[in-house]
């Protein structure tokens, strides 16, 4: 019975907001109403009972049982201080007392955001300058940790905890190392796959040129010729292209992002917007340059983002529409007719109602 | 053309709102299967990290939204879930959205039924807990003093799985399925890039673009996007689920949408033209 209650609340108030796009009317408003009240009410309640109460009350209320049995029960005081300054608000009077605990706020959130920030910048630049390991070196540094690995489990036993850290430690190095090895024989192999090609579309474009020589240049075998040649020397460009992709991944490369068009456009498009809001200097020559350019990249992400937006409002559509299918059926009662219907009377009844009222004033 | 110009830019938008409604309502009345969905690289990049998770590995997802996003990302956390279940990894359930943890609650334990795991050896539903990037914090540093009780009330100590995790570093992967902040952007400035652990993020089409660069940066190492991803992880896991039933309802509400700019501004600019010949 809850459950066929739950949908039929659900439905009623799907529809209500749905009524806000004939017009502003009472069911919207209801729903409205509702919406922000639950929201904060539901909110409340579970902040109480899942921080306040275990958090404080049981902690510094002599009669809840944990008084003087938590050793740290006076670690809650500081906050519970700040946090009680906050109503201070409600008295103008010791309004100014609140300000206390938003410095404290705005101190410990610039604390943890300000390096955060430094680390994403950091991080965005990673992929451009990023060191690839050689295989020789990889492999030393491999060999030598699982020697340490194998004297520590000779000496020390191979259950001890520093036998145990090190065999982690040299498994993980071999690991690195044999990724590396990966990327280097990729490179050997991309290289042969591409030779291969090339000599292939060589051979192609002679054949079709020798054809072409011999007999009449139109006919259908030298189109035939020409076109596999065409085709074969495709296939070597992609397989040149490999070639220099996996090259840009190995050690034999200094910048990996070379292989990676994309990581230098990010780069440059994150440095030139934030660049667009840095204000210290006048933007002027190249420095107005480069932050119109952040101008652009601005408009390019607020164009994806307004697409995806309209794409996510269609998710959110979509949802609220299964609600409403699922609820036709009679193991619900109807609920969506139902509802849908005695909206639409009442609606029509409201719309007649101030139209009398219109034309009476 | 006047006249058509005339009746696009005087057309009352409710009647696109009910064009709209009706079209979006018929591949839900009866799927249409419509072709063309293929993983975009975030998303097989995600889905590929949890295939090669071995098994018992354990994970951390969060559900970071609340009821207003649950059709993009409820089936994202459901066929992540199905995924972790079939793998036999371990899963770690939690939200840092106060108003999605009856949300998260629900789908957790409807999948966890679905796979027939048991709770505290396979699952754990950590719940909510309020402070966000202090929860965040806390659990780089110690996951059993900051949350000390799971959402069930059992001390956290006591079940299987939290005997082998005390901070974030132990988790072989956490996913972000968020929707707004706190969401991935929070997890990854104060916990993936301080405490060192692999992230994955799922997100709603809203947010998606700004998300791209940490994907780009390999701060996370797939990312999900709105329920376009959510039905490509369907498509990879071979369990089509609510995402790919919708994909269809989306491309139509798509096509009528990109038909209507082009109406909009073929009658615009007929418009437009017409008042320059008449000037």
């Amino acid at each position: 019975m809850m459950a066929i209650l739950g949908v039929w609340v659900a439905v009623g108030l799907t529809l209500f907001m749905f009524s806000f796009l004939y017009k502003d009317n009472p069911f919207y408003k209801v729903g409205e109403n509702l919406y922000v009240g639950i929201t904060i009410g539901y909110s409340l309640v579970k902040l109480i009972f899942e921080t306040w109460i275990p958090n404080v009350w049981r902690v510094v209320h002599p009669e809840a049982g944990v008084w003087f049995e938590n050793h740290e029960w006076w670690l809650i005081l500081p906050p519970l201080f700040l946090g009680s300054l906050i109503l201070t608000r409600f008295v103008p009077k010791y309004a100014w007392l609140s300000r206390w605990t938003f410095a404290f706020v705005v101190g410990y959130g610039s604390g943890l955001a300000i390096p955060a920030v430094q680390k994403q910048a950091e991080a965005t630049a990673h992929p451009l300058v990023t060191h690839i390991e050689s295989f020789d070196s990889a492999d030393k540094a491999a060999t030598e940790a699982e020697k340490k690995a194998t004297d520590l489990a000779a000496s020390k036993g191979a259950g001890s905890d520093e036998a145990i850290k090190a065999r982690i430690d040299a498994d993980e190095y071999r690991e690195r190392a044999n990724a590396a090895k990966a990327r280097k024989d990729a490179v050997s192999a991309a290289g042969a796959r591409a030779d291969k090609a090339r000599a292939a579309a060589n051979d192609a474009r002679k054949q079709a040129d020798e054809m072409a020589k011999k007999g009449p240049a139109d006919s259908e075998e030298v189109h035939a010729a020409q076109k596999k040649a065409t085709l074969a020397e495709r296939a070597a460009i992609g397989a040149e292209m490999a070639t220099w992709t996996a090259y840009s991944k190995s050690e034999y490369s200094v910048l990996t992002a070379w292989g990676d068009f994309t990581t230098i456009v990010l780069f440059i498009g994150v440095f030139s917007v934030l660049f667009y809001f840095f204000f210290s200097i006048e933007h002027k020559g190249p420095v107005k340059v480069f932050s119109r350019l952040g101008i652009i990249f601005l408009m390019i992400y607020f164009g994806a983002s307004y697409g995806y937006t309209v794409m996510g409002r269609l998710s959110l559509l979509y949802g609220r529409l299964v609600i409403l299918r699922d609820a036709c059926y009679p193991s619900v009662g109807f609920a969506t007719p139902v509802l849908l219907v005695a909206m639409i009377t009442v609606l029509v009844v409201l719309h007649f109602q101030n139209k009398d009222k219109e034309e009476n004033a | 053309m006047e006249a058509f110009s005339k009746f696009v830019l005087s057309l009352d938008r409710r009647w696109i709102f009910l064009v709209l409604l009706l079209v979006l309502f018929i591949p839900i009345a009866c799927p249409l299967n419509l072709p063309g969905l293929k993983p975009s690289p975030g998303v097989t990049r995600m889905y590929d990290f949890v295939e090669n998770m071995p098994e018992g590995s354990t994970i951390l997802i969060s559900f970071d939204f609340d009821p207003a996003s649950k059709p993009e990302l409820a089936p994202m956390g459901e066929a992540m879930l199905r995924h972790a279940f079939r793998k036999k990894l371990k899963v770690v359930a939690m939200g840092l959205w106060v108003t999605g943890v009856s949300l998260e609650k629900e789908t957790v334990e409807r999948i966890a039924k679905e796979a027939n795991v048991t709770y505290g050896d396979d699952y754990v539903n950590l719940g909510w807990k309020a402070g966000s990037v202090a929860v965040i914090t806390g659990m780089g540093e110690d996951i059993h003093n900051t949350f000390p009780t799971d959402a069930k009330g059992n001390p956290v100590g006591s079940l299987k799985i939290m005997q082998r995790v005390h901070r974030l570093k132990d988790f072989d992967l956490v996913v972000s399925l968020a929707a707004g902040t706190p969401g991935i952007d929070t997890w990854i400035a104060y916990g993936s890039d301080k405490y060192k652990f692999k992230m994955g993020g799922g997100t709603t089409a809203v947010n998606a673009p700004a998300m791209s660069p940490y994907l780009q940066a390999n701060q996370l190492v797939g990312l999900i996007g709105a329920m376009r991803g959510a039905a490509e992880y369907e498509f990879l896991l071979d369990k089509p689920g609510d995402a790919i039933r919708g994909m269809d309802a989306i491309s139509l509400g798509h096509y009528l949408i990109v038909g209507l700019i082009l109406m909009g501004n073929i009658a615009y600019f007929f418009t437009r033209s017409r008042k320059g010949v008449a000037a």
